[in-house]
């Protein structure tokens, strides 16, 4: 219990901080207010139109006064609507947080599957064939920058066999499940090839070491097999790295992966934040970056639960 | 009574037949002879003791035995009957059919020697289900008879406890329970007493002589403590880099021992009847390099006993009498060592 409420006081910290920078931010930003006139395009309002733009953004009140307000929105989810088209703030972060959520969840998943079985064998035959193939291989997928990646696989699949839409469109699952799939395809694919390479060295070298240990001899002794061996009891402790590694992409992909939703033409959070960032759009940045904050901290809660799954010595350690 | 069955065997006869058995480990830094040409068998019920400095081949032997051995960079020879079944030719499918159903071993660490991460109850189920293909409840149950009888308080709060939150000598407790569970005809216990607390090591001992005289199971105690092994055995091996040295049934071997590295390792325990701060005898120099080991008797380098004879012929396992054999040039009692003793001031001359 003391646990949680230590994590509980780390996370309300953290998501303070955040909040209170990025609020600050904004009084940095030289020519803020102009900018964002510029933004709404300056011809086109008024003197009136002007000072209620700036006073709905609460630009001239005090530094805590506007932190104040800002919190204030934040909590009650009164976000805004974003200064080029009116469009609300939290569609805009919904559907783009839509797209990268999804992004990151077929990516991880695909990247797990690749890398646990690939892992599993190569470290059960370490410095064989497949160890030596497959750490080749995988040193390829890290080395390869995303672009280069998204760029021939585009043209190769959709250019070339015309296999996928080069320009990716977010159809709901639900509605369209196949073309569900041919959208997601190939930036799913660009994404994961990395992280399974990461993921696989991790994994690989976690698991090797732990085949040496004593209790895997006990278990062999015992008559358990291969198999069973190598899931059934060297997995698991050997998953610590693997987890922390893939809980900090959670937070940079949610963040988004903006080479790759480029590359597919897909507006998720990542892209949209950057465009944001160009277009002097602080309210709906500001709004992404705390939301990524806060993903980033919950996924390291999650994680440090998950840690006392895989081994119930951190359990004692943490809780006792 | 209960319905449990714990296999009892009431068989008799040889159990093991290993002849010429050598396990060699191919290193950047050469051929090691870890064990180097090893017979002797093991009769049903027998409780063999195999003693020996470190890394003299003790552990790497029974690990042989059993077949446990990596097979990359392994070269092995020579030949395992288990009831008239080879088992080096054995597919690792077959061997893992008789590991923990009718050969089990127990290690020296119990702290590392069971899953950290897997509970108590479940590490237990396992070679049951494995073997016996018990169910779930039908397992627990005899979980349950098997923590009783190696003397755990509370089993049933055990089994859903990990190792860590268990003493050093429950956990070898477990370890034992683990072995013993399906039954096996014989035990292999590599060192296990050695990480224990000195008053735990006899309960342990006890617990496995008094487990394998209920069960009928044979037993292979290896050590490097000859006091372990002088209560709780039948015979002993006594090795030397990779070698059998002497073998010879228990009393024999103390009473009668013929190899001078025997008389070595005998000397080198403390005595209760010595008088406070004697110095405690030691073995000088240490095993010799396994990769590349002396000419002839390869205990010639530290032994007090040594002649040329020694250096370049190597001795090979003589009679003393039926049951107790010796490898030495110039064994305890023949006339060089006699000499030899009198020069070192151990004892008068004899005539």
């Amino acid at each position: 219990m003391r646990y949680f409420l230590r994590k509980l006081l780390q996370l309300v910290i953290v998501v303070f901080a955040v909040t209170f920078t990025v609020s600050l931010a904004l009084g940095a930003i030289p020519y803020a207010e102009e900018r964002i006139i510029a933004a709404k395009g300056s011809g086109a309002i008024n003197e009136e139109e002007k000072n209620k733009l700036l006073d709905s953004l609460n630009l001239r009140e005090p530094t805590l006064v506007q932190y104040g307000y800002f919190v204030g929105d934040l909590v009650t989810l009164d976000w805004g609507v974003t200064l080029n088209g009116n469009q609300p703030i939290s569609t805009s972060i919904s559907d783009g947080l839509g797209i990268s959520l999804r992004l990151m969840i077929y990516g991880q998943l695909v990247a797990l599957l690749i890398a646990i079985p690939a892992a599993v064998f190569a470290a059960y035959r370490s410095g064989g064939l497949f160890d030596r193939f497959s750490t080749t291989v995988s040193f390829g997928f890290i080395s390869t920058p995303n672009y280069v990646l998204a760029t021939i696989l585009g043209l190769l699949f959709t250019v070339r066999w015309k296999l996928f839409p080069a320009i990716s469109t977010d159809v709901g699952f639900f509605e369209a499940p196949w073309d569900h799939f041919r959208n997601f395809f190939l930036p799913t694919i660009v994404l994961a090839l990395p992280l399974a390479g990461a993921y696989m060295r991790l994994l690989r070298s976690d698991l090797v070491n732990t085949l040496q240990s004593d209790f895997i001899t006990t278990a062999r002794a015992k008559g358990v097999s291969t198999p069973r061996i190598l899931f059934g009891h060297a997995l698991r402790p050997s998953l610590f790295s693997l987890v922390t590694a893939a809980a900090v992409n959670v937070g940079a992909l949610v963040g988004g992966s903006v080479v790759v939703e480029t590359a597919f033409n897909l507006n998720g959070l990542g892209r949209r934040t950057v465009l944001g960032i160009f277009a002097s759009e602080f309210r709906l940045v500001q709004i992404t970056v705390v939301i990524l904050a806060l993903v980033y901290v919950i996924t390291n809660f999650l994680v440090d639960i998950l840690y006392g799954f895989l081994d119930p010595r951190v359990r004692v350690g943490r809780l006792g | 009574m209960s319905t449990l069955q714990t296999a009892v065997r009431r068989e008799t006869g040889t159990l093991l037949e290993i002849e010429d058995l050598a396990t060699h480990f191919a290193t950047p830094g050469g051929v090691v002879r870890a064990v180097d040409g090893v017979t002797f068998s093991l009769d049903h019920g027998q409780r063999l003791g195999i003693v020996g400095e470190s890394g003299c081949g003790k552990t790497i032997l029974s690990r042989s035995i059993m077949g446990l051995l990596p097979r990359r960079n392994v070269i092995r020879k020579g030949s395992v009957l288990f009831e008239g079944t080879e088992l080096t030719t054995m597919s690792l499918k077959d061997r893992q059919k008789i590991w923990g159903a009718e050969m089990a071993m127990i290690f020296q660490d119990p702290m590392t020697s069971l899953n950290p991460v897997m509970k108590i109850g479940k590490q237990l189920a396992e070679p049951l289900r494995i073997h016996l293909g018990s169910t779930r409840e039908n397992a627990q149950e005899i979980v349950l008879k098997l923590l009783q009888d190696v003397g755990i308080p509370e089993p049933e709060k055990r089994l859903e406890q990990y190792a860590h939150e268990l003493s050093g000598g429950m956990r070898q407790r477990i370890m034992i329970a683990m072995a013993l569970a399906c039954g096996p005809s014989v035990l292999f216990a590599d060192e296990p007493t050695t990480a224990l607390d000195v008053t735990v090591q006899a309960q342990i001992l006890d617990l496995i002589e008094d487990q394998c005289r209920e069960r009928e199971m044979a037993l292979v105690l290896v050590t490097h403590d000859l006091g372990v092994v002088a209560g709780h055995t039948d015979q002993i091996i006594v090795m030397y880099a990779g070698k059998i040295v002497e073998i010879a049934p228990t009393a024999t071997l103390f009473s009668k021992m013929k190899m001078p590295y025997t008389e070595a390792l005998f000397q080198s325990i403390p005595k209760l009847a010595d008088p406070s701060h004697t110095r405690l005898t030691t073995i000088g120099g240490r095993p010799p390099n396994l990769v590349a080991p002396p000419d002839g008797c390869s205990f010639s380098p530290r032994c007090p006993y040594a002649t040329d004879t020694c250096t370049k012929v190597e001795p090979e396992l003589q009679q003393a009498e039926p049951g107790h054999l010796f490898a030495c040039h110039y064994p305890v009692g023949s006339d060089r060592w006699n000499e030899v003793q009198v020069s070192l001031g151990r004892r008068s001359g004899g005539h």
